[in-house]
Order: C-alpha cells, then sequence, then structure tokens
C-alpha cells in the first residue's frame, strides 16, 4: 500500500500507527523514499513498531514522484528483496517523499493507495485537486486538532473533498491522538479482505 | 603486498556474430530506449559520482562539469563500453535471444562478471552496479521478454554488472555489440550532467551542450569499446578513476544525499 502526500502531512505518523495497530497480527514490512536523508525510516526505527531489518529506506535523486510513479525500478527492487527475506508478508507499506498534489504512486507499485493531506495549509487543499486528492482510494486529512488555529473549516474540506472525489472515501484524522488512526485502520482491513478475495478495485 | 600477479589462464574468446541481419532499419529501438533517461531502470535517482564531486567542491560549474564528464567518458566510459559490447555479443552467441538460455553459457558469464568486479575496486560501485544491473534485468525482460534475460536474472539474484546487463538487454532487444557499447558511453557521459543541472542549478541547455560537444568522442569511445570486445576477455579495456572510487566510498558512507550513488 502506498502513502503519499505533501511534505510533513502525517505520512509517517500513519505508518507507525498501522505498524502498531496491525504488527500483532500480520507479517508486516515498510519502505520509505526519504528525499534527502533516512529521517522517516530512523524514526520509525527508534519508535520501535516493527524489527529495524523490515524497515528499508530507498533514495530518490530529487525527484520523489519519479520514484512512486514513473520509474518504481528502485522501490520494486526493495519491496522484492523484503518479500524474499521476509515471506510470506502480508502487508508492505510504501511511504513516498513529502511532494506536491499531483504525486501519486504507480499501481505496477502498490495495490492500493493512501493520500494524506493536512489541515495546516488551510481548507483550500481538497479544492486545489489534483490526482492526490481526486484519485487516491483513500484520502485522509490530517490534524484536526489545528483546524481552528488556522482558521480552516473542515466542513469546507469535506464538501469540496466530496465534489473532488465522488464516491471515494474521506476520513478527517488527528494521528497525534492514542486512538487517531483506527478509522483508516478499519478501512484498511476492508481492502485487505478484498485483496485476499482478489476484489480489490485497482486503478 | 608486492608479490607478482597471479597469471590468469587464456581467456575465452568473445567473437562478435556474424552481421547476417539486414541493418536497413538502421537503429534498433532498442536503443533509443535504453539511451533514454525515462527508461524506467532506477537510473533517475544515481548520480555517476556527481552529488559527491559538488559536495567535495571538485565540480562547481559548467567549466568543471564539461572537464569531470570528458574524464568520465575516457575512463570508466570507456571501460563500461567495453564490458556492454562484450556482453551482448555473449548474449547474441548462438542466436538472438539464446545466449544464456543454453545453460553452457553461464560460465562465460560468470567469467565476464568476474572481469566486470576486477574493474571496480570500490565495493561501494559494484554494488550500486550491480544493483543497477539486476533493475536493468527486471524491467527490460518484461520489456523485451525471453530465455536470455529470465536466465541472467535467476543465475545473478544480486545482479548482474550494469554494463553487462546493457549488454545483455541490447541483445535481448535485437542490438549488436556497437549499440550496447554507444549506449553504455553515451549514459556515462550523460548521468553525471543529468545530476548537475538537479544540484548545482546550472542552465540545462548549457549542460546538454556538454554532451553534444562529446558526441563524437562517445562515438569514437564506444568503437574502440567494441573493437577491444571482439579479442580476448583480457583485452577488454580497464581504464579507471580513482577519484570516482574515492568519492563512490565517501558518498556511501555519508548521512543525508539526494542521490543512490
Ligand atoms: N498537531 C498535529 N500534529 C501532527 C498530527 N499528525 C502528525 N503530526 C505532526 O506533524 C509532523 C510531521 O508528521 P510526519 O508524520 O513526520 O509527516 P510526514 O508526512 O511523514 O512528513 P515528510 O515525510 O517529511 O513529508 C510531526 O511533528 C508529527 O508529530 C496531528 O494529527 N496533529
Ligand atoms: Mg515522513
Amino acid at each position: 500500500m502506498g502513502v503519499g502526500g505533501p511534505v510533513g502531512s502525517g505520512k509517517t505518523a500513519l505508518v507507525a500507527s498501522l505498524c502498531q495497530l496491525l504488527s500483532a497480527e500480520m507479517h508486516l514490512a515498510v519502505v520509505t523514499n526519504d528525499i534527502y536523508t533516512t529521517e522517516d525510516a530512523d524514526f520509525l526505527r527508534q519508535a520501535g513498531v516493527l524489527d529495524e531489518e523490515r524497515i528499508v529506506a530507498v533514495e530518490t535523486g530529487c525527484c520523489p514522484h519519479t520514484a512512486i510513479r514513473d520509474d518504481i525500478a528502485a522501490n520494486v527492487d526493495a519491496v522484492e528483496a523484503l518479500e524474499q527475506r521476509f515471506a510470506p508478508l502480508d502487508l508492505v507499506l510504501v511511504e513516498s517523499g513529502g511532494d506536491n498534489l499531483t504525486a501519486t504512486f504507480s499501481y505496477g507499485l502498490v495495490d492500493v493507495q493512501i493520500f494524506v493531506v493536512d489541515v495546516s495549509g488551510g481548507d483550500k487543499v481538497p479544492r486545489k485537486g489534483g490526482p492526490g486528492v481526486s484519485q487516491s482510494d483513500l484520502l485522509v486529512v490530517n490534524k484536526t486538532d489545528l483546524a481552528p488555529l488556522v482558521g480552516a473549516d473542515l466542513a469546507v474540506m469535506a464538501a469540496d473533498a466530496a465534489v473532488a472525489r465522488g464516491a471515494r472515501p474521506v476520513l478527517f484524522t488527528c494521528l497525534r491522538q492514542a486512538s487517531g488512526a483506527a478509522p483508516i485502520e478499519v478501512w484498511l482491513r476492508q481492502q485487505l479482505a478484498l485483496h485476499r478475495r482478489g476484489t480489490l478495485a485497482g486503478p | 603486498m608486492g608479490g607478482p600477479l597471479p597469471v590468469l589462464g587464456p581467456s575465452p574468446v568473445v567473437g562478435l556474430p556474424p552481421v547476417d541481419r539486414p541493418m536497413a532499419g538502421g537503429t534498433p529501438a532498442v536503443v533509443l530506449l535504453l539511451a533514454d533517461g525515462r527508461f524506467p531502470a532506477g537510473g533517475h535517482a544515481h548520480s555517476g559520482g556527481m552529488e559527491q564531486a559538488v559536495s567535495a567542491g571538485t565540480v562547481a560549474g559548467p567549466a568543471d562539469l564539461q572537464a569531470w564528464t570528458t574524464g568520465v567518458l575516457w575512463t570508466v566510459g570507456l571501460t563500461a563500453a567495453g564490458l556492454a559490447a562484450a556482453g551482448c555479443a555473449l548474449g547474441l552467441a548462438g542466436g538472438p535471444g539464446a545466449g544464456a538460455g543454453r545453460r553452457d553459457s553461464l560460465p562465460r558469464w560468470a567469467r565476464l562478471q568476474s572481469e566486470a568486479d576486477a574493474r571496480l575496486p570500490s565495493a561501494a560501485q559494484r554494488t550500486t552496479s550491480c544493483r543497477l544491473g539486476r533493475q536493468l534485468v527486471r524491467s527490460a525482460g518484461r520489456v523485451w521478454p525471453g530465455p536470455l534475460l529470465e536466465a541472467l536474472a535467476g543465475a545473478w539474484p544480486d545482479g548482474l554488472h550494469h554494463a553487462l546487463a546493457l549488454g545483455a538487454v541490447t541483445a535481448a532487444g535485437g542490438g549488436l555489440p556497437a549499440d550496447a557499447a554507444l549506449v553504455a558511453a553515451f549514459t556515462t557521459a550523460m548521468t553525471p550532467v543529468g545530476a548537475a543541472v538537479r544540484l548545482l542549478g546550472i542552465d540545462p541547455v548549457e549542460a546538454t551542450a556538454i554532451v553534444g560537444r562529446l558526441g563524437p568522442a562517445v562515438q569514437t569511445v564506444a568503437a574502440e569499446a567494441t573493437a577491444a570486445a571482439t579479442g580476448p576477455l583480457r583485452n577488454l579495456p580497464a581504464r579507471s578513476a580513482p577519484l570516482l572510487d574515492y568519492l563512490a566510498e565517501h558518498h556511501h558512507r555519508r548521512q543525508g544525499r539526494l542521490f543512490a550513488s
């Protein structure tokens, strides 16, 4: 599963929460696409959410969107290496480097993808649209706790997201809270069930 | 230290295949695809040593970039082109697409892999080269499916060296050793230039003009490499660039980088 979205929106926080929620009952691995450091991979390793060796970082040569969409070779290589080493894996989470609203994953790399935006840039983000907002399998609007501080209207964001996405789901979260990722976990379990039955929608 | 170098036995001769296919079509598409930086085999995340060269202050502007690119072309570029031509010739031996499909050609690939190992003294460079080779064979194996790339992917799960993979893929795509050498030489020049545009913010047209001016040199390097690949393996070009090895080792160990190499 791909986890994409702009810089700092909460992608790593989401990956960490999902690992915590799921690692007791399924075999997981993580690939991060840090832009300049191994910050995300290091954070996840230090958070202790997963065995260190199951977290791998790939470099993206200044182009995080290229690495998840146009030329996925390094990510495929990393995922296949993890699959071989830790077989059988139930779920591999691929976090993209923080990028812009047009950066989405190729379905050659992932079966399903979440796009994470946050409210701190104001309530215009869903209205601005782009493939991440309109086409992702799940749109997460994170940091709802900050809405009053930046004057963002969550109702406006929900309405604009519905226009951009039609029937595709949207979840509002505060991943800083202990149970913040719970609604996303529910959605992900549904996707896994569909995947096991071979009926995941795909692109 | 200092003992006599071991004498290698006679190397198998990798002969150029007879040019019995019509050349009327000119440049095969495989050459254009492999030379295109958009070919999805992971090359975009590699700088060919440029990221470390920029950090070290070795390359700071267009003049340095021109000197650097000329240097890598005539050294590691020639070496890579020779290996690519030899790989392509081996891939074509026994008919297009059949090469490694025949069990008996795998020892010859192993010998070529050792020749490539011996030409890359930096462990970081060897790892990078094999990773790029593995990614290339994986992607190209779906673009030009057949027994050759399948057999090589199976026999080298950690990856053939990139130059050899380039040769094999060129063969699988219907190209000749000279084509593989040309792509290898061109890629060696183009990779650091592409990275320098991102790292230094120099004018992309000015940067591209460097490779444009090197065009005749790229062809000369490819021709020399192709000729060398018709002889015994020990005659393959073995030029190196010690600064590149040195920078690669530092790049591999550093914290915080944009490029994988
Ligand atoms: N207030 C608030 N902060 C949050 C929330 N979720 C994440 N953060 C914080 O936002 C910052 C960025 O979160 P990350 O998870 O690192 O974001 P990211 O999308 O992975 O960032 P990059 O990988 O750098 O693009 C961190 O300091 C998090 O603690 C939230 O719901 N509310
Ligand atoms: Mg992150």
